[in-house]
């Protein structure tokens, strides 16, 4: 399980990239390159040299590294549909929400680090709606430990198996909560455009604008892995914990799919929203998260 | 405990031979003297801390005071040592800092003088068991630290500041003497060991609300906080150090006496606490993302992690409201935490910001940027002190607040609606406390040391002062002990935090020692996946060529620092999501003529309870006494007059008395 663990740790992220750019080509009437291009784009520049900016400091080095460390820590925090996690403990998810938190806070100095303009746009824009995604997320996980009291992931998503009405009402609202929450950090249409790197409304990249190489790689493979991990965290709460090892794990990749198609349709079919409408898309999260807390409490204390 | 006296007075007196040294050498006379006491001090409280016995020592004062119990138990031993290692780094902080002062018409031997008073002074707060003693040397701390606030009296801001925080001081100790005075006169004792029976009557709530405006005004509780962000930027820094990262937490040690001698609390006053404190917590951020003054910002900054022990505190208290000892257990570990967490890192910042303005001049971060590149070291500690204070992980902060977190986790077990609910509304409340002091410290550290400098700055800035850098260095080693082997200081913490929840049994203690040596363990894995992608990228990089080139500017040959991001710019998107409590103020001289002379925009944010709270208050204060004006008119006869009518009215008072 572990091999397994770190196989798709390895792999998915680049395959989840390559079918979302996959599906908006096929929707554009292209054939679109091929499924496995992010993984050559990776190994391309992992072989490359690397400009570096003469503003910058030390910072500007670590950071793409230590990012990647903070959200690989994340991934053996999670455990896959119906198995255990690799590290586990009471409250693990705090760690798995801080180790992103400050995944994020190198990712924002760095960007600032270089003295650009554009990059301190992204980097405001990118903490302004993490101010607004991070209690919410907080608020769902707190849903989910009431309602499994359970503790840590593993022992949450192995006891909220039950299917009755309360429960998938949960279960409905904590999946779109995290789809949300999984538009926003992976700075997916409607929040933000990943192709559009040089227009005053993104975020992400232009974060990376200034990388190149290695360093760039590691960012854009972070970023993957980044939205693999809420992409599992929504496949936890949606695939039975009990359906056994083979069948959670092709149920697990299956929704994976379906998560990247659905953000490619998403990108086909509508435009990113005005950067002053984006916290109103957020709040929707925290509304949701909410709303999920209100139906456990419901369903634990019968009514008020 | 005699040894404990010792070291209590032997700071007032090496503060005083600083009257006969030369200016240069004040410092490190002071310094000594502080080394010196650190040994009493420390010793008896580590024994303490250690597991030994609680000291104390009795004497006999004259009348109103009467005997007067000194005790050094775990909690006042806990206290000890925040006090009197805040106390030698500002010392030695001190050394380097006031140099600028020793040729100017301001005395250094005064700043000294009160700064030993005013450690001393703190040490006899936490340690003293009789109610009138106490406020004396609550009263003491405030008039030390008053003078020490008002430090640069040339300045008229620092004048207003100075009086300003002597009235808030005031205020708050109004509340105190009214509360101890109803207990002194329901128990007829002073000694705090006769409050334990008083507690236990009706009415206990309302009494244990004047205890906390009283002991809240000192911590910079909202809305008793408005005295933090207008002393500290006028206080020099070793000062603004000492005062945020220790004076500030007497206040939090008030309130924590207060419990161990209530002991179980009543749920409302937990829930009070535990609402007070979420409301400083966001406020105090929210706030500090606004400012641009680099001192009046961590200012906001301590009260929000006032907020966040205060979060702890609550919890604690509900756990014990409730029964359920872990819960207790993990709030006071984590408020406790807190407190000696944000002693560090809240004087590290303090003392960066002082080394900023003492090399560039100004307080504003507007004006600064790419510091990183003239003072390396101080950026890197600054860089520490910002990662702590955000909470995240490797990093002190991260412990203190993931005790509080996993507190308010345990209140989910707990079959209790409101407990439920309270449990859900600090989670969100502290995660949200926690993302905005991200945006707080990007913005901070990104403005004030990344990219390129907004002004000039004046030549030969650089790293050079050890004295100012020695302090900062300890406190950032502190800080990454505490946040890399968590497994091995909470058991430390066990002494203090037994002391508040007496029936707790030891698997419970165990069981959470177990949780933050796992901790650890991972957070070890993370430092070694950091260094392994570390390394992974340097043999990438081996034989490839590494260009260095300027920021990519999509082709535009200019290179603007001014056209970089600034603080306000930075904040802008949050600050106008939220611009309902941190209200703006704009003003816009818009050019307007074909060929405009001038234009100028300023903008500035609002303390809301300032704006709608304290200033109606004090006007409305003002205008009440404006009806007495009359009195003093200024005229020397008048006054005579009155004396002259004093003097007769009591004539006839005595014969009528007879």
């Amino acid at each position: 399980m572990i091999a397994v663990q770190f196989l798709i740790i390895l792999i998915v992220p680049f395959l989840f990239i390559g079918l979302i750019n996959r599906t908006k080509a096929v929707w554009a009437g292209r054939r679109g390159a091929p499924l496995l291009q992010p993984f050559y784009d990776f190994f391309k520049l992992l072989r490359k040299g690397e400009v570096i900016s003469k503003t910058t400091t030390f910072i500007f080095r670590l950071s793409p590294s230590l990012q990647l460390a903070a959200v690989f820590l994340a991934a053996l925090i999670l455990p896959l549909p119906g198995g255990d996690s690799l590290l586990h403990f009471p409250a693990d998810f705090v760690l798995f929400a801080y180790a992103l938190g400050l995944a994020r806070f190198f990712m924002i100095i760095a960007a600032l680090d270089t003295g650009s303009s554009f990059e301190g746009m992204g980097a405001s824009r990118e903490v302004t709606f993490a101010t607004i995604v991070e209690p919410a997320f907080f608020i769902l996980l707190g849903s989910l430990v009431l309602i499994s009291g359970q503790n840590s992931f593993e022992s949450i998503f192995a006891s909220i198996d039950s299917s009755d009405g309360f429960s998938i009402l949960v279960k409905i609202l904590c999946t779109v909560s995290l789809f949300i929450m999984l538009l926003v950090e992976g700075s997916r249409v409607p929040v933000d455009d990943p192709n559009t790197h040089l227009e005053l409304t993104m975020i992400h990249e232009v974060m990376a604008l200034d990388y190149s190489g290695p360093d760039l790689a590691f960012i854009q493979y972070a970023s993957a892995l980044k939205m693999v991990l809420i992409g599992t965290l929504l496949a936890n709460i949606i695939i039975p914990y009990s359906l056994g090892a083979a069948l959670s794990l092709t149920l697990y990749l299956a929704l994976l799919a379906v998560i990247a198609i659905t953000i490619g349709f998403i990108e086909s079919w509508m435009a990113r929203l005005r950067m002053s409408h984006v916290p109103q898309f957020i709040f929707l999260m925290t509304a949701l998260s909410l709303a999920a807390f209100v139906v456990v409490l419901f369903f634990m204390y019968g009514g008020f | 405990m005699k040894l404990f006296l010792i070291g209590i007075v032997l700071l007032p007196i090496g503060a005083f031979l600083t009257i006969f040294t030369s200016p240069k050498s004040k410092g490190y006379v002071f310094s000594i003297a502080a080394l010196i006491a650190q040994f009493f001090l420390l010793t008896p409280a580590i024994l303490v801390l250690a597991g030994g016995e609680s000291l104390s020592l009795l004497f006999q004062l004259s009348d109103p005071i009467g005997t007067v119990r000194l005790v050094l138990d775990p909690l006042a031993a806990f206290f000890v040592l925040i006090i009197s290692c805040g106390g030698l780094l500002a010392a030695i902080y001190s050394i380097g800092y006031m140099k600028i002062y020793e040729n100017s018409r301001y005395t250094l031997s005064a700043y000294y003088i009160f700064m030993g008073l005013l450690i001393s002074a703190m040490l006899l707060v936490v340690t003293a068991q009789n109610a009138l003693f106490f406020l004396v040397m609550w009263e003491m701390m405030s008039i030390a630290s008053f003078f020490l606030v008002s430090f640069e009296n040339g300045k008229e801001e620092v004048r207003k500041a100075g009086l300003y925080y002597l009235i808030a001081m005031q205020i708050g100790a109004a509340f105190l003497i009214a509360a101890f005075a109803w207990m002194v006169t329901r128990s007829g004792s002073m000694d705090f060991v006769t409050f334990r029976q008083v507690f236990q009557t009706s009415g206990s709530y309302w009494i244990f609300l004047l205890f906390l405006i009283g002991f809240g005004t000192k911590a910079g509780l909202v809305p008793m906080h408005s005295w933090l962000p207008r002393a500290h930027p006028a206080a020099p820094t070793g000062v603004s150090a000492l005062m945020s990262g220790v004076m500030i937490k007497t206040g939090i040690y008030g309130i924590l006496r207060l419990l161990l001698l209530w002991g179980t609390p009543d749920v409302a006053a937990s829930y009070t606490v535990l609402g007070i404190a979420l409301v400083s917590g966001i406020f105090g951020v929210m706030n500090a993302i606004a400012q641009h003054d680099l001192k009046k910002l961590l200012a906001y900054h301590s009260i929000e992690n006032i907020g966040i022990i205060g979060i702890g505190i609550g919890i604690g208290m509900l756990g014990l409201a409730y029964h359920q000892n872990t819960i207790a257990l993990l709030g006071f570990l984590g408020g406790l935490l807190h407190v000696f967490n944000h002693f560090t890192f809240k004087s590290l910042l303090f003392y960066g910001a002082g080394i900023i303005y003492s090399k560039t001049h100004t307080r504003q971060i507007e004006k600064m940027g790419g510091l990183m590149h003239y003072l390396p070291v101080t950026a890197v500690l600054f860089l520490v002190g910002s990662l702590a204070i955000s909470g995240l992980p490797l990093f002190s902060g991260f412990i203190s607040e993931f005790a509080i977190y996993l507190g308010m986790i345990r209140g989910f077990g707990v079959t209790n609606l409101s407990l439920n609910v309270a449990s859900l509304v600090s989670l969100a409340g502290l995660a949200f406390i926690g993302i905005m002091a991200v945006l707080c410290f990007t913005k901070v550290f990104g403005i004030c040391f990344l990219g390129t400098p907004r002004t000039a700055y004046p030549e030969n800035i650089r790293d050079d002062q050890p004295a100012m850098l020695f302090p900062m260095i300890l406190l950032a080693g502190v800080i990454l002990i505490i946040g890399l082997a968590a497994g091995l200081v909470v058991p430390l913490m066990s002494r203090i935090v037994s002391q508040f929840v007496p029936g707790h049994t030891v698997a419970e203690w165990t069981e959470i020692r177990l949780v933050f040596s796992q901790i650890s363990g991972v957070l070890a894995i993370f430092v070694v996946l950091i260094f392994g992608f570390l390394a992974l990228r340097r043999i990438l990089l081996r034989n490839k060529p590494v260009a260095v080139f300027k920021t990519w500017d999509c082709g535009y040959q200019a290179e603007i620092p001014r056209a970089q991001y600034t603080g306000s710019s930075f904040a802008s998107p949050f600050t106008g999501l939220v611009s309902g409590i941190i209200p703006k103020h704009e003003e816009l001289d818009s050019p307007k003529t074909l060929f405009p002379l001038k234009a100028r925009f300023t903008s500035h944010s609002e303390d809301l309870i300032d704006l709608y709270l304290i200033t109606p208050m004090i006007r409305f204060v003002l205008g009440f006494l404006k009806l007495f004006n009359w009195i003093q008119s200024g005229r020397t006869q008048q006054y005579i007059l009155y004396g002259l009518v004093f003097l007769v009215v009591l004539l006839i008072w005595i014969i009528g008395m007879r």
